[in-house]
């Protein structure tokens, strides 16, 4: 089938998103069918969006607010994965074979520490990874820069102790 | 271990998402997944099923002798038209939840306000069509045209203040029931994005 002009326009500019799609599904689903279903409804979600998205803020911007606000607000999955990860909570052990990266067990043990965090820290860590600013977090989320960093600083306790346990 | 020592190997993480399972254009033809999609499936099914089922009466009362002035027939004509508004309002307060814009807080806020919004106005809409209905009723018994709907006389024959009662008794039942439909409906969305929000 012949794609539109505005789906190959998509489709160029999210060629290089891909990932970061990838990293988002990666925070909020604990396996490998719960992240293509989540990236599928990331996907699925930014196409709806596309057409209203008129570069008031940066390409990157607007993606992550679309990602992260899909993956908050998919909680069919959430249940899904609550119940995994109740099970699973004695000794998180998430694998992803096909990641390179975090393969080491302190990595992983972090890893597994901030998949206890709620759904809002979890974003709010994601991005901090992604190295970015608060400015640009607070421009993401619409948390304030200074509550932020609050919970930011909350947020390093608490995988501290994760981690310590 | 520390937060800051895992950033190098985030940045490293990487997948193959060259395979045909991450195919953009192939995701963007399937539906969403989500609990709104879901209801906005439901709601759609139903509201094609209601005008085959309204036309279905008024044919009924047409051919039928004597359906014209049954009650419950009545009640039939006057309830689907209002439910298929309900379904419509719905459908559209849906497509209007399923879109995103600006910050993920400001989006969260946007659509809970929406949300209670909605559900006082059609709160009150159904309570205007009740006390129509109760006004109605209560004109077709002083002015005797009982005749107009079969079975009216029953309620000739109670009191005014058993009737009021009566009346009392359906608001309360149409206000539990209402608030009770629309947490079905959207409660569980309204209560997950208010919690969202408190974390926020």
């Amino acid at each position: 089938m012949k794609k539109t002009d505005l789906e190959i326009e998509f489709e160029n500019n999210l060629k290089e998103y891909k990932l970061l799609i990838y990293k988002v599904c990666r925070m909020y689903a604990d396996n490998h069918n719960d992240i293509q279903d989540l990236y599928q409804d990331i996907i699925i979600q930014l196409w709806r969006s596309y057409p209203k998205f008129r570069g008031e803020s940066k390409f990157s911007t607007w993606l992550y607010r679309i990602a992260i606000n899909t993956a908050l607000t998919n909680f069919r999955k959430q249940k899904r994965s609550i119940q995994t990860s109740d099970i699973e909570l004695q000794s998180i052990q998430i694998a992803y074979e096909e990641d390179v990266g975090l393969k080491e067990e302190q990595h992983q043990q972090m890893y597994a520490a901030i998949q206890q965090l709620n759904d809002v820290e979890k974003s709010i860590v994601m991005l901090y990874l992604e190295d970015k600013s608060y400015d640009e977090m607070e421009d993401i989320l619409g948390i304030s820069n200074a509550t932020l960093r609050v919970k930011m600083n909350r947020i390093k306790d608490k995988l501290r102790t994760f981690t310590n346990n | 271990m520390e937060l800051d020592n895992l950033k190098s190997s985030w940045k490293n993480v990487s997948v193959d998402l060259s395979k045909n399972e991450f195919d953009i254009i192939a995701a963007t033809k399937k539906e969403m997944e989500s609990p709104l999609n879901e209801l906005h499936k439901k709601m759609r099914k139903q509201i094609r099923i209601l005008p085959i089922i309204f036309s279905f009466l008024v044919v009924m009362m047409v051919k039928t002798p004597g359906l014209s002035n049954s009650l419950l027939m009545w009640m039939g004509v006057i309830i689907i038209p209002v439910t298929i508004i309900y379904y419509y309002f719905n459908i559209n307060l849906i497509k209007d939840l399923q879109q995103v814009s600006g910050s993920v807080k400001t989006d969260f806020q946007r659509k809970v306000e929406k949300l209670i919004k909605s559900n006082n106005f059609y709160l009150k809409i159904s309570r205007v069509i009740f006390l129509i209905l109760v006004i109605t009723i209560e004109l077709i018994l002083h002015t005797n045209s009982l005749s107009i709907i079969n079975g009216i006389d029953l309620l000739k024959d109670t009191l005014l203040p058993l009737r009021l009662v009566i009346y009392a008794g359906a608001i309360g039942l149409h206000y539990i029931l209402s608030k009770y439909t629309y947490h079905h409906y959207f409660g569980q969305y309204l209560n997950h994005l208010k919690g969202l929000l408190r974390e926020m």
